[in-house]
């Protein structure tokens, strides 16, 4: 019998989830040096059995170890990659066989910011960090003084019109970091986004993060940085060999009074 | 202050680079001879025309003598009819003297004087209302008179079939000029696409839709087409005025006549270079993102 409302379709997208992967699995192929999307030897899949759901306005963190698969993870969020098995639903819808309009509608709401930056070097910081907003058509006359105050926010104002390879790693960071937060996202998706900055800046970008999400924002955060996991007491998925955790809050609350003096508290 | 800034100027895609510059000198080449192409058909055609209607407005008659009338008694009596008919303009008896002079350069003078010289009639034709060849035959034979009318025909046949060639082949290498502006300006926008496939990436991944993409290009090498399409056209003007104005290309001239109005014929040119540039930039870079050849993330 067919299912006839949501709870009975384990399959159905939910709409009060921002992110839901059912069954996903991510494999290589092993004819050649891409992606496939259509094989089915468990053998050859880097991801498998990804099951979870990232609710509307939750903060999670990604962590596991190098090589894990969590760009990947982010890639297939931010419909860069197609899974090999299973379904993705993004803001309630699936998006498996999104066209290439809907793909770019979807990720309007979603801000990404990149382990390599992926700065426009021909473009300033100001242009840079507005691009999202001059990519939905909106007059730079308008969000000129917004993206200003955000820039200052993350310490660039002294830079605005420096060219990207003028800045260095920590300025990169914020710039890709104010760019992928500029048209206040439905769905921050961050990879590594405290690995070039200082300590002090990293909190402070963190709290960035945090007060988006309090504003409504859902967050994922992929980080090898267990200080900054601690620090913010947020929930953590894991990836261990192909599969996703989720970590044991209390031992890791436990571990965070054993040896976590030195972090400080967001 | 900000207004240095690049968004403001709309331009997403960094500037110029080697590739560009040898593309604007392609299109500005391609521009310059559909240009001459154009400049030569219209001139050719005005050529053509201008024979076929001197040819068209004069007509020859040759008068047989009957009885005791002389042949150059014969041919005033045809040219003072002639003249009186209805369409003709004038009409005139060749004198035999002249009537050697048009033969002698064929013949020579050696047997010149043993030929029976034609007793002709030059008849000069209303250009506007042109007298039919048949009126002017029964006139004459209303008279008695024997005579035969060479009305140019053949003459202008082949004229008119090689107006008409002329203008074809004009045709064809505009044709083929667009063509090879298409092609090429759709290579520079795949290799523009492959080259700033880092820039399309970032692009997509911010939600710009291929359609926001592909009007990037489409202004860009619209741009391009354009400044390149009015330097050719300036180009093939200047060699126009050079022709027009120096005594040395009279004869050329005479051969193809320009006229200053011609230049009006450059306008669309530049026109046609851009949007031939801005379709093909369209249409390349959206197959291409649609296609995915970029890469899964574009």
């Amino acid at each position: 019998m067919p299912p006839q409302t949501p709870e009975d379709d384990i399959f159905a997208p939910d709409d009060r989830q921002v992110v839901s992967f059912r069954g996903v699995g991510l494999g290589y192929d092993v004819h050649g040096p891409h992606l496939h999307t259509t094989g089915h030897d468990p053998d050859a899949y880097i991801l498998r059995d990804l099951d979870f759901d990232l609710p509307a306005g939750s903060f999670h963190f990604l962590t596991g170890p190098s090589g894990a698969g969590k760009t990947s993870l982010l890639r297939m969020i931010f419909l860069a990659q197609r899974p090999s098995a299973g379904e993705i639903s993004l803001f309630g819808e699936r998006i498996n066989y999104a066209d290439r309009a809907q793909v770019a509608q979807l990720r309007r709401r979603i801000g990404i910011v990149f382990q390599d930056f992926r700065l426009l070097d021909h473009l300033n910081v100001f242009d840079n960090a507005a691009l999202p907003l001059f990519v939905r058509g909106e007059d730079p006359r308008r969000f000129e003084a917004d993206v200003t105050e955000l820039l200052t926010w993350v310490g660039l104002k002294a830079r605005l019109q420096a060219m990207p390879e003028t800045l260095s790693g920590g300025e990169k960071q914020r710039l890709a970091i104010a760019r992928a937060v500029v048209n206040r996202p439905t769905l921050i998706l961050a990879d590594e986004p405290t690995g070039n900055i200082d300590y002090a800046m990293g909190l402070r970008i963190m709290r960035l993060f945090i007060e988006l999400n309090r504003l409504g924002a859902t967050v994922l955060i992929a980080t090898h940085d267990e200080g900054l996991i601690r620090a913010s007491g947020m929930p953590v998925l894991e990836l261990k060999e192909g599969r996703l955790h989720r970590r044991d809050l209390t031992a890791d609350l436990e571990d965070r009074l054993r040896g976590g003096q030195n972090d400080q508290n967001l | 202050m900000i207004k240095t800034f690049s968004l403001y100027r709309n331009d997403l895609l960094p500037q110029q680079d080697a590739r560009e510059i040898s593309l604007h000198y392609v299109i500005a080449v391609l521009c310059f001879l559909a240009s001459l192409a154009a400049l030569g058909a219209l001139a050719s055609d005005r050529a053509a025309s201008g024979w076929s209607r001197e040819i068209r407005a004069e007509v020859t008659v040759q008068v047989r003598p009957t009885g005791l009338e002389s042949g150059s008694m014969a041919a005033a009596r045809a040219a003072e009819l002639l003249a009186g008919v209805r369409g003709v303009e004038e009409a005139a008896a060749v004198e035999p003297e002249k009537a050697k002079e048009l033969i002698r350069p064929w013949l020579g003078d050696a047997i010149l004087n043993d030929l029976p010289i034609p007793n002709l009639v030059t008849v000069r034709l209303d250009p506007d209302h042109p007298a039919r060849p048949d009126a002017l035959m029964s006139a004459l034979s209303a008279r008695d008179m024997d005579a035969s009318i060479d009305d140019h025909s053949i003459w202008l046949r082949d004229i008119e079939q090689a107006a008409l060639i002329i203008r074809l082949i004009s045709v064809s290498i505009f044709l083929l000029i667009a063509t090879a502006a298409a092609a090429i300006v759709g290579f520079a926008t795949r290799a523009g696409l492959t080259a700033r496939a880092n820039i399309i990436e970032v692009l997509s991944l911010c939600g710009a839709s291929d359609w926001f993409i592909a009007r990037r290009f489409q202004v860009r090498f619209a741009q391009m087409a354009g400044v390149a399409g009015l330097i050719g056209a300036g180009a093939a003007a200047l060699v126009m005025g050079v022709l027009k104005t120096t005594a040395l290309s009279q004869s050329f001239l005479l051969a193809l006549p320009f006229s200053w109005y011609d230049l009006l014929i450059l306008i669309p040119c530049p026109v046609l270079a851009v949007l031939i540039a801005a379709f093909t930039a369209r249409t390349v870079t959206l197959k291409i993102l649609g296609a995915g050849l970029l890469g899964e993330g574009v």
